[in-house]
């Protein structure tokens, strides 16, 4: 099996499946398990009001033996209302032996035993092969204030290297229990997850003999682990619950260095690809021709970077699906599609026809800095970036998908751990990737500016707009043109302006690509309102922003907020008043960091000018300060909301009223 | 289990699943150059078939085409043959070991034996061919393939030849004027050839509703075929209830501990109509959907005992369930087919059992004929889920024939906003209820659970109110099982002597739809119908209405409204009522759907300003 399949299955392992049911294992009283584990009590359902169900064990072994490892599941969940049933849908995945057994226990202390042709297997049918299996049952006779119990084991066909556990369901669990028992001579490190506030988790160590085998065991144990819910805007629902980050140190005696350190895994990367220094004649003659005759440095990356984008398209492959794996810059040419990290390598040997050097640079997205080197996780790094030194700097590209702008950092990147590692060399270096609004011009970056001038008409205004995107706000129309052509991005323009102004009717649109983004611009109208004989009222409320995080998304929640994007999104409304009197709101400026709001309103004899703009500088808003954005949030969506009132010059004022 | 989530039938998890997974991509990242199907009927259980398939890719996108093909117990597919030829005319085979079986996986109440063989060429680029052959057998008819002509990519030849002996009529529904067809007879055996060309391709928009509604395709079914032990003939539809009765006859078989229930309800409500809605909602309350749909299990129901003990069941399961807890309480009740897709695919001159994906319950002496379905949550006897009203309903037993679900779609799903403001400069505070009817009311059952609390109120204020106006300080209320309570603050804005701020927050999402431009051959699946009251009665606490009062009424073809303003005793009363016939629509439909909702959208009055 190659690595790239091995890694790739690896991946889908980690997903916490579970399948075939009577095996060896028999159940022993509930009351036996729960007086094993420490559980005091069987909870009611007024403990937990209006919860549909909580586990009261949630036990998970991995016990690891030579090329293979085998999972072990035991859980007990109390049913506490008619919702809590959903839980009583069990599926297992498998991949050769694996074992269920699952019971009912009611209420009065019946027990219904899950018979084993209500367990289903999907068989291979075909012949062709089958990876794995589905095992899949409904616990029987199920009512609120009863509990089911069930208990799996699965076998790995692969030994068990690193996972990023977290103990929590989708319910509250009342103990949560993990093992890792593993042979003597194999060892794994660890590292520890718990919230501020949150409960612990609680290690110990032990040895002991299991079938003429000395196993070592690492036992971790939460108590009162609160449900993982899912919320929006938010990375996992797991994420931020109590668990902890396993990795494989050693097995069998060897020592795996590769996971050591972020060094260690850096120099592992570089020797994965030394093997591709060597460049074909087709790609020397590609990166020369991208550059074109200009000797402006930042044009020949830019020029270069741009034919490699239109050429090549980029997959979301990650480096541990691959196996880390890289594909040589020729086949990537050849191919014309490559993963991020082997669109990094093309472009890299682009650079080096220059003879400039270039760093692969991984950036881990989901947190800060200083926690991330906490442990080497290599699936955090999820975002890729090209480093290239020139005599007049170093600049950054962004390889993880197509249409970016060259020297575009990612929203999801600012201010995040990254790792640097050179590509054709030797050496390793950390860095973290500059606050980005504060070292990019907007232009550079992701800018969505609209700009609508209105024109009063017999019973309309007719608007004039010009709308500019850069960055990550123009890559999907980009990719689109790419793929589809003129005719597929006119609809999508179409389909998207008409929610952006909440407009029916647009005409002449029309669209540009430019060095630093995408223009696109047009025509449409909305009808005048009248509110009396001389007073009418032009106001925002169909402009919509597109940004749309609300006060609530605060409320209760357990994790971090992630705005979708960092950068600038404005609009500037021009409305041509000379024949009106207008009377103008307050202007205003908001601020919670990451985010400020600006809105104001200037009049001349000629016009009146609205400008709006919202300033996003980092997407993360953490959970000490919820209550200020929320503040924050509820003033913006008051003051967004606008209005003019237009009197005619030729009418009484409206102070005569 | 949920009016949204419609559990299906045997075939219709093998169509869904392989046109959600075709429809992946996008419509032109690949063409299918040509399609050869071959079906051999052998006998009334059996049938080989030989398919091929020309695949060209288009674009970079199109480099992702997969293909996936349906097993299952009926099912066999062997002799898979994949030949790639790459855009500079290298071929190459497709490994056999890289073909793979996965489990279908739909939702976690649904347990199946359907898997797929997936194909997925490597390496493919712009100008690559696919070639794809493969043999198929099927053991119940039921499972013959249907022969698509157009689907949601380009189609630039088809042919589909059918044979079967003479003693097997065969009948076959879906062509239209572009497929050539040709029938003859030889040595006792019939042949029917089709063919046609150049078939661009079906779109399908929206929000529900898979591509296989839509592409068009011909079904074969013979008129008399085994599914496994039971003879089904399908000459007529008192044929096809008549098998479903005899596939089903000893689902009836009870549990003792069913009569306590019976009696029970018995001794606490009076009427039949009474004691039949009871047992509807126990039901509802204490059974749970789950579908165990494995072989024949896709059309017959398990033992009602079973169910009752596993407190679980699929659509047949419950309804049987509920039929014999209503035939132990002396009421007359019978099974009812019915398919859940829209009215326009049903083709009522083809009887079929697999045109039918959902099972109800006919009670045809509770007010002249009530129609239950005991899959949904929070409803009541008589309320029957927007997806079958009007649909043809086969009833096996009592009538055994098709009859029409009476259709009320203005009420079967609505949501009525009942508010109250009040001035407090500089906000309106105002508050109230929503109430429910339909489908809507699963959202107020979930206010029951304490995990989803924050999820209703995020349903709430991103669907049921308007993003980007400004709410603020939401709070929602669990009222009782069909009512929301809750209250928000808007700013009232001064300009002036005049005072601006928001009468009507709620959010309409059919006027989203304004952002399509309906295309030949394109179809909208809008969801089911559905009716949004506003009502608010705003104390204006001395000021005076200086908007213009409004009072329109307008029925269309798809959108109804009446929008009422006035100032009445220093109070300003505010009605709109608007009525959507979401559903099916071609292009022309839609067209002028956008236009009524173009015009509803200029009449809806969102802002008041006073003085």
């Amino acid at each position: 099996m190659s690595l790239r399949i091995f890694f790739a299955l690896c991946i889908f392992l980690c997903v916490p499946f579970f399948s075939e049911a009577a095996g060896a294992h028999r159940f022993q009283p509930l009351k036996d398990t729960l007086a094993q584990y420490r559980i005091l009590k069987v909870p009611e359902s007024i403990d937990y009001p209006d919860i549909p169900a909580v586990g009261i064990l949630s036990y998970q072994q991995y016990r690891q033996g030579g090329l293979r490892h085998t999972r072990t599941y035991h859980k007990i969940i109390k049913i506490l209302t008619a919702a809590g049933k959903e839980y009583t849908n069990v599926r297992i995945s498998c991949f050769s032996t694996c074992r269920v057994e699952a019971r009912t226990i009611k209420s009065n202390g019946k027990i219904i035993n899950l018979p084993g042709k209500d367990l289903h297997r999907t068989e291979n049918l075909s012949g062709y092969s089958s990876v794995f299996f589905v095992a899949q049952f409904a616990l029987p006779g199920v009512e609120p204030g009863d509990i089911i119990e069930y208990y799996a084991t699965v076998d790995y066909p692969m030994p068990f290297l690193l996972e990023d556990f977290r103990f929590s369901e989708p319910y509250p669990v009342m103990k949560g229990v993990f093992q890792l028992s593993h042979p003597v001579d194999d060892s794994y490190s660890f590292v520890r997850y718990s919230s501020p506030g949150g409960p612990p988790v609680k290690v110990s160590q032990d040895r002991h003999t299991d079938e003429q085998v000395t196993l070592n065991s690492t036992i971790f144990i939460v108590d009162n682990v609160p449900a993982a819910v899912v919320e929006p805007y938010s990375p996992k629902a797991r994420q931020g619950h109590p668990g902890m980050r396993l990795i494989i140190e050693a097995r069998s005696g060897m020592r795996f260095d590769v996971f050591k350190d972020w060094s260690s895994y850096g120099q592992f990367l570089i020797g994965q690809t030394t093997q591709f220094s060597t460049l074909s004649a087709d790609l020397v003659s590609f990166a020369r021709n991208a550059s074109g005759d200009t000797q402006d440095i930042r044009e020949i990356i830019t020029r270069i970077y741009s034919s490699a984008d239109k050429r090549i398209q980029i997959t979301d492959e990650s480096l541990l699906s691959t196996g880390f794996e890289f594909t040589s810059p020729d086949k990537s040419f050849a191919d014309k599609i490559a993963s991020p990290h082997d669109f990094a390598l093309f472009l890299a040997a682009c650079f080096k026809v220059r003879r400039w050097t270039t760093e692969l640079v991984l950036v881990n997205s989901h947190e800060q800095s200083e926690t991330s080197k906490a442990a080497v996780f290599p699936p955090d790094l999820d975002l890729v970036f090209l480093s290239v030194k020139t005599p007049i700097g170093e600049f950054l590209l962004d390889c993880s998908e197509n249409g970016i702008p060259a020297f575009h950092l990612s929203s999801a990147s600012a201010n995040r751990f990254a790792l640097a590692v050179p590509f054709f060399a030797v050496a390793t270096r950390f860095s973290t990737v500059p606050v980005y609004l504060t070292t990019l011009a907007y232009k550079e970056g992701n800018r969505n500016h609209m700009e609508i001038t209105a024109v009063p008409g017999s019973n309309q205004w007719d608007l004039d707009f010009r709308w500019m995107l850069g960055g990550e706000y123009q890559a999907s129309f980009v990719r689109l043109f790419r793929q589809k052509g003129h005719t597929e991005l006119q609809k999508a323009l179409i389909q998207t302006l008409r929610t952006r102004l909440e407009v029916f009717d647009l005409k002449d649109i029309t669209y540009r690509f430019l060095k630093d983004g995408m223009e696109i611009s047009g025509k449409a109208s909305r009808p005048r309102i009248k509110i009396q004989e001389n007073v009418e009222l032009l106001q925002n409320e169909l402009w919509n922003s597109g940004f749309e995080i609300r006060p609530y998304l605060m409320e209760n929640r357990t994790n971090r907020l992630l705005l979708p994007s960092v950068g600038e999104i404005s609009t500037t409304v021009i409305v041509r008043s000379k024949d009106f009197s207008v009377t103008l709101p307050q202007s205003v400026t908001l601020e919670c960091a990451p985010v400020k709001y600006s809105l104001s309103f200037t009049k001349n004899s000629q016009e009146v000018r609205i400008d709006e703009t919202l300033t996003i500088r980092d997407m993360a808003i953490d959970s000490g300060s919820f209550s200020e954005f929320s503040g924050f949030l509820d003033n913006y969506y008051a003051k967004h909301f606008w209005a003019l009132l237009l009197t005619p010059v030729s009418a009484p004022q409206t102070s005569s009223l | 289990m949920k009016v949204n989530h419609r559990p299906k039938s045997g075939l219709s998890i093998l169509f869904g699943f392989s046109f959600a997974l075709s429809a992946t991509l996008f419509a032109a990242d690949y063409e299918i150059v040509e399609k050869q199907d071959q079906i051999q009927v052998e006998s009334t259980s059996f049938a080989s078939e030989h398919h091929r398939l020309v695949v060209k890719i288009l674009t970079s996108e199109g480099a992702g085409y997969r293909e996936y093909l349906s097993v299952n117990s009926y099912i066999q597919i062997k002799n898979i043959d994949v030949t790639v030829v790459s855009s500079e005319g290298a071929s190459r085979k497709m490994k056999s070991e890289d073909i793979v079986e996965v489990p279908v996986v739909d939702s976690p109440d649904m347990i199946t034996d359907f898997k797929a063989i997936v194909i997925a060429p490597q390496d493919l680029t712009p100008g690559s061919i696919v070639r794809i052959e493969y043999d198929r057998n099927v053991t119940n008819l039921l499972y013959l393939d249907r022969w698509v002509y157009a689907s949601n990519v380009p189609i630039r030849k088809a042919s589909c030849s059918v044979t079967y002996p003479v003693s097997m009529p065969m009948k076959f529904r879906g062509e239209d004027s572009s497929v050539r067809v040709q029938k003859s007879e030889k040595t006792g055996v019939n042949t029917i050839l089709m063919d046609t060309a150049n078939q661009t391709e079906v779109f399908l928009r929206g929000v529900s509703g898979s591509i296989g509604a839509v592409e068009k395709k011909v079904v074969f079914l013979p008129e008399q075929c085994m599914t496994e032990k039971w003879q089904l003939s399908t000459k007529s539809w008192e044929e096809v209830a008549q098998w479903f009765s005899e596939l089903t006859k000893f689902a009836y078989h009870e549990d003792p501990s069913m009569d306590p229930v019976v009696q029970d309800i018995k001794s606490r409500y009076k009427t039949p109509e009474e004691v039949a809605d009871a047992l509807y909602q126990y039901v509802q309350k204490n059974f749970s959907y789950t579908a165990i749909e494995i072989g024949i299990g896709g059309y017959k129901p398990r033992f009602v005992s079973q169910t009752f003990l596993k407190k679980y069941g699929d659509c047949k399961d419950l309804s049987f369930l509920f039929i014999a807890l209503l035939k132990k309480a002396g009421i007359e009740a019978y099974p009812a087919l019915v398919d859940t897709r829209h009215s326009k695919f049903f083709y009522r001159d083809f009887p079929s059992p697999t045109q039918f994906n959902h099972c109800i319950a006919y009670l045809p002496k509770i007010r002249n004929g009530v129609w239950a379905d005991s899959t949904v949550k929070n409803f009541r006897l008589g309320e029957v889920p927007a997806v079958i009203q009007g649909k043809q309903a086969l009833v096996s037993g009592g009538p055994n024939t098709l009859i029409q679900i009476p259709e009320d779609l203005r009420n079967s799903n609505v949501m009525r906003f009942e508010l109250s403001g009040s001035f407090a400069e500089p906000v309106l505070q105002m508050s109230g209820s929503v109430h429910t009817l339909g489908q809507a009311n699963v959202y107020v059952d979930a206010m029951r659970n304490a995990l989803l609390k924050n999820a209703v109120k995020n349903y709430v204020y991103s669907n049921l109110l308007m993003p980007g106006f400004p709410v603020q300080k939401l709070e929602t209320h669990y009222s009782n099982e069909r009512e929301l309570k809750f209250s928000y603050h808007t700013p009232v804005q001064a300009l002036d002597h005049y005072r601006l701020f928001l009468i009507n927050a709620v959010s309409y999402p059919p006027l989203e739809n304004r952002a399509q431009d309906p295309q030949p051959n394109e179809f909208y699946s809008l969801g089911v119908p559905i009716r949004l009251v506003v009502e608010s009665t705003i104390d204006l606490a001395g000021h005076v209405l200086v908007s213009s009062a409004v009072s329109r009424e307008k029925k269309g073809e798809f959108v109804t409204y009446s929008v009422d303003l006035r100032e009445e005793s220093g109070k300003l009363k505010y009605l709109t009522d608007a009525y959507f016939a979401n559903g099916f629509l071609n292009d022309s439909e839609m067209k002028t759907y956008r236009q009524e909702l173009e015009e509803f959208s200029a009449r809806i009055v969102r802002t008041v300003i006073v003085r």
